[in-house]
């Protein structure tokens, strides 16, 4: 092995300064060695995938599979290998019949499965404003809840179930979770229907979400992630910013003030049937998020 | 000369303002009923733009912006009969709700929520006022 001037030069004076170190300060250096280098949780990016408005069981022009689009959806999520899969309700195309409602509840929860994670639920009006939540709970789980992946928070919102709004009793229960936490904590908050009124005439609101979006400003590492308006609009409301998501099934148009009109979906391309379809990838690297929006159909990167 | 034509403008002012009440009342009242005054709630019409617009359509017309759910249309609140759906009636709906039909008590006031009966109980007033004016269609014979 030959060394170079250059290196025996550099590890001359290395060797040089340390020992002096060592011998001016002996105690501080044993102390530094000894103390445990400080834990990373985030070694690994935590990786949370989001998904919405499945409509499964939706006959329709404006989506003409909704199996073919999930699986399109799942197939790309899976490539993610995500910790979590978050559903940002609407998982089921709504019904009078509960029966009805509690199978299509159950293939979409099957298919969604498949993936072998957990998967984290809030429900849609179309799952749940028929019967106010009973069988979405009967199925799914609770309308809300609060979990942690890995040092992440996730609160799942219901601001549908009863009407579009948060009802006085989860708002007291989303007080008493998020009073325990501190600012610092990483937050994510899933929900169906925005919280800031986007198009209250097309149902796009929660009628006391300014109420929910105080509770929650004061967590600056924080994610708000809806689905229902079946496109990416980013709003905000008491300074809270908040991101819809791509849907599964099918997209709608953006709503003209002007002139208000019946809300129906776009009719499927032929040409280009993934249009406007998609799903997220939420990432946290220990001290931000990092959020992409990712269209199933190649080349319509928002 | 210049007092009979005094006379006869309040002749006239006069029965103008009959021939208006008279129309009034058959517009608002059911027949042997008291006249009623139609005014329209502002509160309530607010409230109602934000909250029941969307199902019920604008002036409860029916006519929803959003379909249901299951792909029915919520009721047409302006056709609903005053006998039905009193005020106490109304205002238990509106409050307790019945799927799909929110339970806004969870969310509105009591003040709020009776500003919405009013509202409700207005766009039925006009709605049978309307209904009332219109003739009938003759029978093609």
């Amino acid at each position: 092995m030959r060394y170079s001037r250059r290196h025996v030069l550099r590890t001359f004076w290395r060797w040089t300064l340390w020992g002096t170190a060592a011998s001016l300060f002996p105690e501080t250096l044993v102390k530094a060695a000894a103390r445990p280098l400080p834990v990373n949780p985030f070694n690994r990016r935590l990786r949370l995938a989001q998904i919405s408005d499945i409509h499964l069981g939706y006959r329709g022009p404006a989506n003409r599979d909704i199996e073919a689009s999930l699986h399109a959806v799942l197939t790309r999520v899976q490539g993610w290998k995500p910790d979590v899969l978050l559903v940002s309700g609407d998982l089921s195309q709504g019904t009078s019949d509960a029966v009805v409602r509690a199978d299509r509840l159950k293939r979409a929860l099957a298919a969604l499965h498949a993936l072998e994670i957990p998967i984290w639920a809030v429900p849609g009006e179309q799952d749940a404003l028929m019967d106010a939540g009973r069988v979405w709970q009967e199925v799914v789980g609770p309308l809300y809840f609060h979990r942690t992946v890995s040092g992440v928070h996730v609160i799942g919102l219901d601001n549908v179930s009863r009407g579009f709004f948060v009802d006085a009793a989860q708002l007291q229960w989303l007080e008493r979770e998020v009073s325990a936490l501190v600012s610092e904590t990483p937050l994510i908050v899933l929900l169906h229907a925005p919280l800031a009124s986007v198009y209250p005439p097309w149902n796009w609101y929660t009628y006391n979400g300014a109420a929910v979006a105080r509770l929650l400003t004061r967590f600056p590492r924080r994610l708000v992630l809806y689905g229902h308006i079946h496109q990416l609009l980013p709003s905000s409301v008491a300074g809270l910013r908040e991101q819809s998501c791509y849907p599964v099934s099918f997209v709608y148009p953006l709503p003209d003030p002007s002139e208000p009109s019946r809300l129906e979906p776009w009719p499927q391309s032929y040409s280009h049937p993934d249009f406007g379809l998609g799903c997220r990838l939420a990432e946290y690297d220990g001290t931000r998020f990092h959020v992409r929006d990712v269209p199933l159909m190649a080349g319509t990167t928002p | 000369m210049k007092r009979s034509w005094l006379w006869m403008g309040a002749v006239l002012a006069a029965a103008l303002v009959a021939v208006e009440a008279a129309g009034h009342r058959r517009a608002t009242s059911q027949p042997g009923a008291p006249a009623k005054k139609i005014v329209m709630p502002v509160a309530g019409a607010t409230l109602y733009r934000t909250a029941c617009l969307s199902c019920h359509g604008p002036d409860g017309n029916g006519r929803a912006l959003v379909e249901l759910p299951n792909g029915a249309l919520a009721p047409q609140l302006a056709s609903l009969s005053e006998a039905a759906w009193p005020r106490e009636r109304l205002i238990r709906m509106i409050t307790k709700g019945d799927p799909p039909m929110p339970a806004w008590g969870n969310v509105l006031t009591g003040g709020q929520i009776r500003s919405l009966a009013s509202y409700v109980e207005y766009l039925m007033a006009q709605h049978a006022a309307t209904t009332q004016k219109t003739p009938k269609p003759r029978p093609h014979l």
